[in-house]
């Protein structure tokens, strides 16, 4: 009777998922990682009623998975585009509204160099998938006005998003890649390993409610948090440069 | 060490695993009865369909089902025209796509099974007057209980290291689709690398154990 004490022990770990709490279910890009994390967690320790779910990923993905009827409540993406084309087919029950800018970098550990130099001599250069990761269209971008994308292009390895960049660069298996100046910090990289791209576009990071999340008063209030002192405080920490509410949502609607 | 989030994957994993097991049982049996014993010429075409989830990319299978289930596909408007929801980024939707991805896993064991024991063992019962129903729960269920073992154990096995199927129609959605397999990846992403290799050296053992269980049987 091995077998049925082994189903009875599969279905009380099955059990210990209690659903005491309401979930929240929050999409989010995967370059916000670390100041959500900390985010939430502030968020819990006010809210202990509620119970987030954060799902990870490029922006990108995240849009075509709420177009094909994912769950989520809010969503929070490293740019204006993609909310804006959800709230066009009336998939949200709010404007999409700036949070924050975003600066895209180029992570080089142990060299040195102009970007420019940095970028000609490497044999890989990480970035994510342009097609749906914002901080991949922000790199297509760079290369574009610095007339290297032509060079560049056969030496790229894609990543699915941000964060995958930060994983390969990290784990060695490329010698460099563009990567979210927030994700630098949140690992706490020395300066000198890295590179700012001035020249390149800042990336407005849009939030808004879907349909689901309309009336859930937790979806809302973890949303306000974003423009919160705490929240502001905690973006600009991670190298974003905050905006106030209402500041520039002008930039979503003239997009 | 392991984190509130890592054990709801865990459960969730288990959820599924099971669900997925007994689910392919009950519907493989008959499958895998009619396959051994048929002589019809289109046998073969079953066969063959039977075993695509084996060479199709998951990301072929996940495509599908994430366009069939999903709000825009055909199961899925019928579901929310009869005023239930569309299966995308659903437990039930990754328990579907579970089941036919590990489709195979179960029906060739079985079917084998079927075959080995023959029709020999059937007549002799119906000659003795047991009805089809008596006959399958005294003679065929206790003859081929080495092949239901392999089958679910295979099944159970197949379904923890289910991935590309999931990511597809279930997103990594915490405590609804996001299972250990995906949660591993969301860990190595986040440079989360104690997480990651803790549950992917459980994973390892926990799989080991599962297939020198099936090997260990089938010696015996």
């Amino acid at each position: 009777m091995a077998a049925r004490r082994l189903v009875y022990f599969l279905l009380f770990i099955s059990s210990c998922a209690a659903h005491a709490r309401e979930d929240i279910h929050v999409a989010v890009a995967s370059s916000l990682r670390g100041p959500f994390t900390e985010l939430v967690s502030s968020f819990a320790a006010q809210h202990p009623e509620y119970r987030v779910q954060v799902t990870y990923a490029a922006t990108g993905k995240l849009v075509a998975q709420v177009q094909n009827g994912a769950p989520y409540h809010l969503l929070i993406a490293a740019d204006p585009h993609y909310l804006a084309t959800l709230y066009q087919r009336d998939l949200l029950a709010t404007t999409p509204e700036i949070f924050a800018y975003g600066a895209i970098a180029l992570w080089h550990p142990n060299r040195t160099g102009t970007p420019e130099q940095l970028l000609q001599e490497a044999r890989h250069i990480g970035i994510a998938q342009p097609r749906h990761a914002p901080y991949g269209q922000a790199a297509v971008r760079y290369l574009e006005q610095q007339e290297l994308l032509e060079d560049t292009q056969p030496r790229f390895i894609y990543a699915e998003n941000a964060a995958q960049v930060v994983h390969r660069v990290y784990a060695g298996a490329v010698p460099m890649g563009f990567v979210a100046l927030s994700q630098l910090h949140e690992l706490g990289v020395n300066a000198a390993d890295y590179s700012l791209l001035p020249s390149a576009p800042l990336l407005a990071h849009t939030t808004a409610l879907t349909r689901k999340g309309a009336t859930y008063a937790g979806a809302q209030a973890l949303q306000a948090m974003l423009w919160q002192s705490e929240g502001q405080q905690l973006l600009a920490r991670f190298g974003y440069q905050v905006t106030p509410k209402d500041g520039e949502s002008s930039y979503v609607a003239s997009e | 060490m392991l984190q509130a989030s890592d054990w709801q994957a865990i459960s969730l994993t288990l959820q599924l695993a099971l669900v997925t097991t007994v689910v392919l049982l009950v519907l493989a049996t008959p499958l895998a009865w009619w396959l051994a014993f048929t002589e019809k010429r289109w046998r073969s075409w079953v066969q063959a369909l039977v075993a695509m989830p084996l060479v199709l990319p998951p990301t072929v299978l996940g495509f599908y089902l994430l366009i069939t289930l999903g709000p825009h596909g055909f199961i899925g408007q019928t579901l929310e025209a009869l005023g239930g929801r569309h299966l995308a980024f659903t437990f039930t939707g990754i328990v579907i796509g579970s089941v036919i991805y590990s489709l195979p896993f179960a029906v060739q064991p079985l079917t084998e099974a079927f075959r080995q024991m023959g029709r020999r063992p059937l007549q002799i019962a119906a000659s003795l007057g047991a009805s089809k129903l008596d006959a399958l729960r005294t003679i065929a269920l206790p003859m081929c209980r080495g092949g239901f073992v392999v089958a679910a154990t295979l099944v159970f096995a197949h379904t923890l290291g289910e991935f590309g199927v999931i990511l597809m129609i279930g997103g990594s959605i915490p405590g609804e689709t996001q299972v250990l397999s995906v949660l591993i990846y969301d860990h190595t992403e986040a440079l989360n690398y104690t997480a990651a290799h803790t549950l992917s050296l459980g994973m390892i053992a926990v799989s080991l154990m599962v297939l020198a269980i099936v090997y260990g049987r089938r010696r015996s």
